[in-house]
């Protein structure tokens, strides 16, 4: 099976291990998570609408932890999957595709898809700082979308080429 | 030999002590039980008009069959009057059978808490999950508790609350003694709920 | 910085690949366990929760041991569930990081170390869902998520992000040397 560059093989293993990361966080630090998160929920009380009654806050508040922890928890499950479909669609691409240019262009699209993962990073993050929605659109729009476009473009290409052979 | 020993006896007190409340393993959501199923599919289709639906899965379900196991805990003829009044489409006297019924589950399992705390039970195990099992069924119950005697649900609720409280303090274990005295609180006032609703007509408080 | 289509991957021993299957045949025979075998699983777990009533807390009410079995039972079968979920992941892992060690990783000690390491984290860090999952009716749900955790969870899993990490920038020092 031919080998695709080093650089492909190093950003598979770095989102891999950022899966595998993100899942001792998740289970590791919860507690921590989830503290740091009622932070940053209680410095930004407008964005999150909170009103001062204890009972209201409270379920915001408990929301929107689970939604930062539900960002992370996206994050590892994709992170280990985005790793292993670079891997293996760059290892075809290695093998099947002979022109160097058309190489090229799938590494480079399955590559950067292979981020895609890191759209609920952000999600997670965003949510916190611009609430819900402003998150959700934030990451939506400027990485899930873009990211996840590359990657079933590369994907396709691959399809073709295959088709092709 | 010594070495091991250490890592061995390292091991077992970590395994004793490190709770492990940090895996993130999924979100429990608590279910229905047989009973609070059957009586959400009876009370649903009398809301929607549909008696001989409510009638059909009321004579085959489990609620019945727990009504009539459970009689001599109850007001006599409970089952059967409620019966009649889903025959007679009265669905205000059906209600009232219902709330009578969730109201004795939840009193017998505040009595049978006492019991327990009386007999050596930790509090700190056997409160909680029978505050939470007496919530779960006068829940049921508590919305027809206040059309029909609104004192009875606040004192309830009150009630709740305070042995809530008493159940899970902010610090330190639960007081066995005061524990038993909220639960023969709540025993207290289902029974007077009970008697009362038994014996008088809807009465609304104003 | 396109390798030339000579350049090919070379695959680890086949005792790592075939940890990497069995670990994947597992985690498919995990899964249709679950479905084929979820009654007796079920009542398996529930006879060995209600021998053990003290570890759980029952109280020998029906309508209050209800949600505390329910409960555990929901944690018994997440455990199951997430065995098979990560054993189909960790298998794919293993095949692929391993192949990267056994192609990069030049000298033969640290090229062992990481395969080793590789294998051993990502086969036995699954199993502690299995494990988790069998201790919960003799021990409880949290009793027997310390021992997975310290006896599977922790060491296997940091064993997987150690080598994944050291073997990244193992790639990184490979992609700078060229």
């Amino acid at each position: 099976m031919g080998r695709p560059p080093l650089v492909v093989v190093f950003v598979a293993l770095v989102i891999i291990a950022l899966g595998e990361l993100s899942g001792a966080v998740l289970s590791q630090l919860r507690p921590a998570t989830a503290r740091w998160a009622a932070a940053r929920i209680a410095a930004n009380p407008q964005v999150h609408g909170l009103t001062g009654s204890a009972e209201y806050d409270d379920t915001v508040r408990e929301q929107t932890v689970f939604a930062t922890e539900a960002g992370l928890s996206f994050f590892h499950t994709h992170a280990e999957g985005t790793g292993l479909v670079l891997f293996f669609a760059a290892t075809l691409v290695a093998s099947v595709a002979r022109r160097r240019a058309l190489r090229g262009a799938l590494y480079t699209l399955l590559t950067v898809g292979a981020l895609f993962p890191l759209g609920y990073l952000v999600y997670a993050v965003a949510v916190l700082q611009l609430g819900r929605d402003t998150g959700i659109e934030l990451a939506e729009t400027w990485v899930l979308t873009p990211l996840g476009s590359s990657a079933i473009l590369g994907l396709l290409g691959l399809a073709v080429v295959l088709a092709r052979r | 030999m010594i070495a091991r020993r250490v890592v061995a006896t390292a091991l077992s007190t970590t395994l004793a002590a490190a709770p492990a409340a940090a895996h993130h393993t999924g979100v429990y959501t608590p279910k229905d039980n047989a009973i609070t199923e059957n009586f959400k599919q009876v009370k649903f289709s009398m809301q929607a008009g549909k008696f001989d639906v409510a009638l059909a899965r009321y004579d085959a379900g489990p609620l019945r069959a727990e009504m009539r196991a459970r009689a001599a805990a109850l007001p006599e003829g409970l089952e059967a009057r409620t019966r009649a009044a889903l025959v007679a489409r009265d669905a205000a006297e059906a209600e009232r059978g219902f709330m009578i019924f969730f109201a004795a589950l939840a009193r017998d399992l505040a009595l049978e808490a006492d019991r327990q705390l009386a007999a050596g039970a930790t509090p700190a195990t056997v409160g909680p999950r029978f505050l939470e099992a007496i919530w779960r069924y006068y829940n049921l119950a508590d919305f027809v508790v206040g059309q029909r005697d609104a004192r009875a649900s606040v004192a309830m609720r009150l009630a709740y609350d305070d042995a809530e409280a008493l159940a899970r303090p902010a610090s330190g274990a639960p007081d066995r003694a005061r524990l038993r005295a909220a639960f023969g609180r709540i025993a207290e006032i289902l029974r007077r709920l009970i008697l009362d609703t038994t014996t008088t007509p809807v009465r609304r408080d104003s | 910085m396109i390798p030339p289509p000579d350049a090919t991957w070379r695959l680890p021993p086949r005792g790592v690949l075939l940890a990497a299957v069995v670990l994947l045949v597992a985690a498919e025979i995990g899964g249709a366990s679950m479905s084929r075998y979820k009654l007796e699983l079920t009542r398996w777990a529930r006879t060995g929760m209600l021998a053990h009533p003290d570890v759980h807390g029952l109280v020998g009410v029906r309508d209050v041991d209800e949600r505390t079995l329910d409960e555990a039972l929901f944690r018994f079968d997440a455990g199951l569930r997430l065995f098979h979920m990560h054993a189909e992941g960790m298998a794919l892992v293993v095949i692929a990081t391993t192949t990267v060690a056994a192609t990069l990783a030049r000298s033969a000690l640290p090229r062992r170390a990481l395969i080793i390491l590789l294998t051993v984290g990502g086969v036995g860090y699954p199993l502690g869902y299995l494990i988790w999952s069998a201790l919960i009716p003799a021990y409880g749900v949290e009793r027997s998520k310390a021992i997975a955790e310290w006896l599977f969870w922790i060491p296997f899993g940091g064993a997987t992000i150690v080598a994944l990490l050291w073997l990244a920038t193992l790639t990184a020092a490979r992609m700078v040397r060229r």
